[in-house]
C-alpha cells in the first residue's frame, strides 16, 4: 500500500509546474542558488531530496558534480568523485586545522588524477610533500594548478595593484 | 601538464625547491599563461647562469617575495605582451629596483618600449609601473622597518630607472616625492628628463620637490638646455602639505617659451583647497592654456596623467578702471 501511495505522490509531483520546465533550464537552476559560494556544495544536495525525479536527474548530470568547493567532508568529496564520471575534475582541497580531511580526500581523488582540469590543495607541508607526488601521473586535462604550503606566521599579502 | 595554463605556488619553504626544478617545471608546462609565485623562490640558483627558460604563452607572471626575484628571472625569457608584478620588501636605504630585475634587461621583452611611466613614492611604500606597446612592469616595494621616511630610497629608485630605454616615454607621473637633497635631487630629475626625449605629459602629485621644474628650466638646469622639447603638458596635483612654487613654474614656462617650445597647458590642481589663483592664472602670458581645478583627492598613482580632474576654478581678473584723459 505504501509502494502505491508512494507511486501516486510521485506521478502528481510530475505534473507539478516545475517538473514540466525543460531540463536544460531546470540544469541551470543550482546555478542561481541563494546563498554564499561556502554553500553551493550544501544547495545542490539539497536539490537532490526534493523529489525523486529531481534527484535522479540531478544524479546523473555528471557535470553537476564535476566542480568541488572547500567543503571539509571526506564522504561528500567522494560523493562528488563518484557521481562526475568521467568529468572533468575542478577541485578545492583545503586543510583548516588537522590533516585527515585533505589527505582522505586527495587519496581519494589520485585514481581520478587523470581528469583533474583544475586543483587548489593548501596544507601542511610535510602532508602536501607526501601527496604531491601523486601529481607526476599524467594529467592532460589539467589547465590549472594552485599548491599553497601553510606556513606560520604568513608574509602579508600586499596586493598593492588593481589590474 | 601538457595543457596547463594557470600556476600558483605559494609559501614554499626555501629548502623545498631549487631554480632547477622550478625551471624543469616551466619548461614542461610551456602553454603557461599565469603564474603566480609567493614566497616560492629559493635565494640562491641551482642553474646554470646560461640556462634560459622561455615561457611563450606567458599573459602575467606573478612574483611575491621578500627579495631573490633576480634569481629566478635570470633564467626566464619574459616575452611580449607580458605584465610582470613584482612585490618585495625594501630593507636599506641603498635598496634599489636593480636589485630584484634580472642582470640582463634583454629577457625582459616586455619592458623593450616603456611610454609611461608612474611612480609613487610614499613613505612606507614605493610603487612603480611602467608600461608600453610591449608589455608592463609593475614593482611593489614595501619598507619593512617602518620607521622613517627614507629618502635615500626614492633617490636610489628615481636613478635605477635608468637602466631602462625611456627614449619613447610620452608620460611621467610621479606621486609623494618628498624633498631630496637640492644637489641629489637636480641630478636626478635631469638625468631622468634627459633620457626622455619624447615626454609630452608631466604629472607631479603631491610632491614636495621642485627639482623637476627646475630641470625643464633651460635657464637654471646643469647642462643649460632644453630639456624633454616635445613636453606639452604639465599638470601638478598640491596638497595642504606641499606647495607649489609659483614663481619656478612661471620662469620655466617663461624660458621655454622664449627657447621655442612653449608648453601648451599647464593644469594646476588643489587638492581639498585653494591655491592661489590669481598667480597661477599669470602663468598665462607664458603658456597657450592655464587650466585651475579643485578636486577632494588626488588622482590614482597609476592613472593615466593628464585627464580631468576635480572641479574647475575660474578667476576673473577685477576690472580696472582708467582714467581717461581726454
Amino acid at each position: 500500500m505504501l509502494e502505491v501511495l508512494g507511486l501516486v505522490q510521485s506521478m502528481k509531483n510530475n505534473l507539478a509546474p516545475i517538473n514540466r520546465i525543460p531540463p536544460d533550464v531546470f540544469f541551470r537552476i543550482p546555478e542561481y542558488l541563494d546563498g554564499d559560494d561556502d554553500d553551493d556544495d550544501q544547495n545542490l544536495i539539497a536539490m537532490t531530496h526534493v523529489c525523486r525525479s529531481w534527484r535522479e536527474l540531478l544524479i546523473t548530470r555528471p557535470s553537476l558534480w564535476a566542480l568541488l568547493p572547500d567543503c571539509q567532508n571526506t564522504d561528500r568529496t567522494r560523493v562528488y568523485i563518484e557521481r562526475s564520471k568521467s568529468a572533468p575534475l575542478e577541485l578545492f582541497l583545503y586543510q583548516h586545522g588537522d590533516t585527515t580531511y585533505l589527505e582522505e580526500a586527495f587519496l581519494s581523488v589520485v585514481p581520478h588524477i587523470g581528469r583533474l582540469k583544475s586543483l587548489r590543495i593548501k596544507g601542511d607541508i610535510d602532508l602536501l610533500q607526501n601527496l604531491t607526488p601523486h601529481l607526476s601521473c599524467p594529467t592532460p586535462l589539467l589547465k590549472q594548478l594552485s599548491i599553497d604550503f601553510t606556513c606560520d606566521p604568513p608574509r602579508p599579502q600586499h596586493h598593492t595593484f588593481q589590474r | 601538464m601538457s595543457k596547463l595554463t594557470s600556476f600558483t605556488f605559494s609559501r614554499i619553504p626555501e629548502d623545498k625547491i631549487s631554480i632547477s626544478q622550478l625551471l624543469d617545471f616551466f619548461e614542461h608546462a610551456h602553454h603557461l599563461k599565469n603564474i603566480a609565485l609567493h614566497d616560492s623562490i629559493p635565494t640562491l640558483s641551482d642553474a646554470p647562469p646560461e640556462r634560459v627558460v622561455s615561457l611563450p604563452c606567458l599573459e602575467t607572471l606573478i612574483i611575491d617575495a621578500e627579495a631573490a626575484h633576480p634569481v629566478l628571472l635570470n633564467h626566464l625569457h619574459i616575452p611580449v605582451g607580458v605584465s610582470l608584478v613584482q612585490d618585495f620588501d625594501l630593507r636599506s636605504d641603498e635598496s634599489s629596483l636593480l636589485d630584484f630585475l634580472p642582470k640582463t634587461l634583454r629577457n625582459l621583452e616586455n619592458v623593450s618600449s616603456i611610454t609611461s611611466v608612474h611612480l609613487s613614492l610614499g613613505s612606507l611604500e614605493k610603487l612603480v609601473r611602467l608600461g608600453g606597446q610591449n608589455g608592463t612592469l609593475w614593482m611593489s616595494g614595501h619598507w619593512a622597518l617602518r620607521d622613517l621616511h627614507r629618502f635615500g630610497l626614492d633617490l636610489q629608485i628615481l636613478r635605477s630607472l635608468s637602466c631602462f630605454d625611456l627614449s619613447g616615454t610620452k608620460r611621467l607621473a610621479i606621486s609623494q616625492l618628498t624633498s631630496l637633497l637640492h644637489s641629489d635631487e637636480m641630478t636626478a630629475s635631469h638625468h631622468i628628463l634627459s633620457r626622455m626625449k619624447d615626454l609630452r605629459i608631466l604629472a607631479l602629485t603631491q610632491c614636495h620637490t621642485n627639482g623637476f621644474i627646475l630641470a625643464l628650466n633651460p635657464d637654471k638646469n646643469p647642462s643649460k638646455c632644453v630639456l624633454c622639447p616635445k613636453l606639452e603638458k604639465v599638470v601638478l596635483c598640491v596638497g595642504r602639505r606641499n606647495t607649489v612654487d609659483i614663481e619656478e613654474l612661471m620662469s620655466m614656462a617663461k624660458e621655454r617659451a622664449s627657447a621655442g617650445v612653449k608648453l601648451s597647458s599647464i593644469m594646476v590642481v588643489g587638492l581639498g583647497e585653494p591655491l592661489p589663483w590669481k598667480q597661477v592664472y599669470g602663468l598665462e602670458g607664458y603658456v597657450t592654456r592655464v587650466d585651475c581645478r579643485i578636486a577632494e583627492e588626488p588622482p590614482r598613482w597609476d592613472d593615466v596623467p593628464g585627464g580631468l580632474v576635480g572641479r574647475v576654478v575660474t578667476w576673473v581678473p577685477p576690472l580696472v578702471t582708467r582714467n581717461l584723459a581726454f
